[in-house]
């Protein structure tokens, strides 16, 4: 029998490697609203292309492989899954990568490909992206930290805290839910009447 | 060519930051380990070097067999690393295994962080020198025994990360046969290391031989001493009401053990505060992560709004100069009728609304 460690780390290596790719992508398709100085850096317009449609592919992988991943870790902890600070902040930064990944792919299917070629949908975009990686390799450095006590982030002077975490009463967690759908919701019908 | 020699000092640069060093520059924690264990670095000759601090035991004058002990260790005038921690161990012999004091006997009743472990960490002072306190039981059959403390540590200069290892002298004690009725702790009593914040749950005590017991207690640092209220449960079982504690707050006791004959004074003990238990469930982890994706999701859509209407304003200026523009061309003026223009589309003349007659409004 397979143990949901294994599938957990299988799953978490597809994730990752597509929102890798996912972010690489979308930081050359700044390219479509800023061109390059130097003309041997400059991507033709197919390969920008591409770029783009592999950044879509990578994140709606990641994002899809996401959950599958928090479940599979979950599972593959023994006792409780949330029980220390840092397998808390594991659930918090992968609700907050989703939620940036989800915010990318949402205004890319919603506007298509012709977004990238004004400048404050991309960096829109491309910021996105940076954050949403971010949180995902945070997630990602987590792990290692649970499992080796130690990861590269662990190279760099700063990164984001993983050893102290907020816990925020259930209720309260609810009512942000609600605030979120609601806003989500208002904007949508916004957007509609926008245009 | 340029680009590979690029990359491959970027992977260069990676490499180098990794650590090379041989030692546990933030230590181990504290633990159960033979010499041996505990100095699969430090104790390799290729790997350490001798430490150049100074390593001193000291016993108590009667040691009675099965009888609580305090062995004092004292460490100074090591150079040591930034963090200035040393590990410290206490062992029955330096045969490299088999040499906790446990294999001779001796049993801890709490080591100096309030363990019961042969190895323990600690931070030492500006002052250079630390002195930990193990509590231990004698072995049960008297005779001579040997402790010895070894010193673990780091050192910030000319080290090169190489871990420094010191062993002590022999600490030869006489394990004396106690005299019959000896009162002192049971052997089957553990000394409690923590107890919960704010928790006044009376700590028990188990003894032997003992009538009565006289326990008091001290807050660490303080010289006061207080007197702590005694119950007996059961014969040679105590209930001792020590003050609850809160935060890094440590307290010492003394537990006087008396029967009619004899009143043994133990060497004193103590008692910390444990750290709030993490109080995270996975139902409010799972919520608070959906609520911050849901508030990222709705954050970045209203920017995506935001952007999508400055656009539309944007796109809608042209049209509006575009429809000025027409205005101009639909609309004439004339030099013979001022405040008047000429709808070239319409052919009638319109009053223009931007240019009044002067003297009109007298």
């Amino acid at each position: 029998m397979v143990s949901a460690a294994t599938f957990h780390a299988a799953i978490v290596e597809i994730t990752i490697g597509s929102l890798t790719l996912a972010v690489i992508c979308n930081l050359l398709c700044l390219q479509f609203a800023f061109p390059m100085p130097f003309d041997k850096l400059k991507l033709s317009e197919n390969v920008l292309i591409t770029m783009d449609r592999a950044a879509l592919m990578g994140a709606l992988l990641g994002s899809v492989m996401m959950p599958f991943a928090i479940f599979t870790g979950t599972l593959s902890v023994s006792g409780n899954p949330a029980g220390s600070e840092l397998l808390y902040n594991k659930f918090l930064y992968s609700g907050l990568a989703f939620g940036f990944w989800a915010s990318y792919l949402i205004g890319r299917i919603r506007m298509g490909s012709e977004l990238w070629k004004n400048k404050g949908y991309n960096l829109l975009q491309v910021f996105t992206s940076i954050f949403a990686f971010t949180m995902t390799i945070t997630v990602a450095s987590i792990g290692g930290k649970i499992v080796r006590n130690e990861s590269i982030l662990d190279l760099l002077p700063f990164w984001l805290p993983i050893e102290k975490t907020i816990i925020i009463n259930p209720i309260i967690s609810s009512l942000l839910i609600i605030i979120g759908i609601y806003s989500m919701t208002i904007m949508y019908k916004m957007k509609d009447s926008v245009e | 060519m340029r680009d590979k020699l690029v990359i491959l000092t970027i992977i260069f640069t990676l490499l180098s930051s990794t650590s090379f060093s041989v030692a546990n520059p933030g230590g181990n924690g504290d633990s159960n380990r033979d010499f041996t264990c505990g100095g699969s670095c430090h104790g390799d000759p290729s790997l350490s070097q001798e430490s150049d601090g100074t390593l001193s035991l000291e016993v108590q004058n009667n040691v009675y067999a099965g009888n609580a002990v305090a062995v004092h260790i004292t460490a100074s005038n090591m150079s040591l690393s930034s963090n200035r921690i040393v590990g410290i161990f206490l062992l029955g012999s330096l045969n490299g295994n088999l040499d906790q004091p446990s294999d001779y006997g001796w049993q801890i009743i709490q080591d100096p962080n309030g363990g019961t472990n042969n190895y323990v960490e600690s931070t030492v002072s500006s002052s250079n020198s630390i002195t930990l306190t193990w509590i231990l039981f004698a072995p049960e059959d008297g005779g001579k025994y040997n402790l010895f403390a070894q010193i673990n540590h780091g050192r910030s200069q000319e080290s090169n990360d190489i871990a420094y290892t010191g062993v002590s002298d022999p600490l030869l004690i006489d394990v004396q046969t106690p005299p019959a009725n000896l009162p002192g702790f049971s052997e089957f009593w553990i000394a409690p290391e923590y107890r919960p914040p704010g928790d006044s749950t009376n700590v028990i005590i188990m003894t032997k031989n003992s009538n009565s017991i006289q326990v008091k207690w001290k807050l660490e640092g303080e010289w006061a001493e207080h007197n702590a209220n005694v119950t007996l449960i059961e014969k040679d079982t105590w209930s001792v009401d020590l003050p609850p504690t809160l935060g890094s707050t440590i307290i010492q006791y003394t537990v006087t053990t008396s029967n009619g004959n004899f009143s043994i004074k133990q060497p004193l003990l103590t008692i910390g505060t444990s750290t709030i238990g993490f109080e995270g469930t996975l139902m409010g982890a799972r919520l608070q992560s959906l609520a911050l994706a849901s508030i990222i999701i709705g954050f970045i859509s209203t920017l995506q709004v935001v952007i999508s209407k400055s656009n539309n304003l944007t796109n809608q200026n042209p049209s509006e100069s575009s429809e000025i523009s027409n205005d101009k061309k639909r609309y004439t003026k004339h030099s013979d009728h001022p405040g008047w223009l000429w709808d070239n589309i319409e052919n009638k003349w319109i009053e223009d609304q931007n240019n009044s007659i002067p003297g009109d409004d007298v």
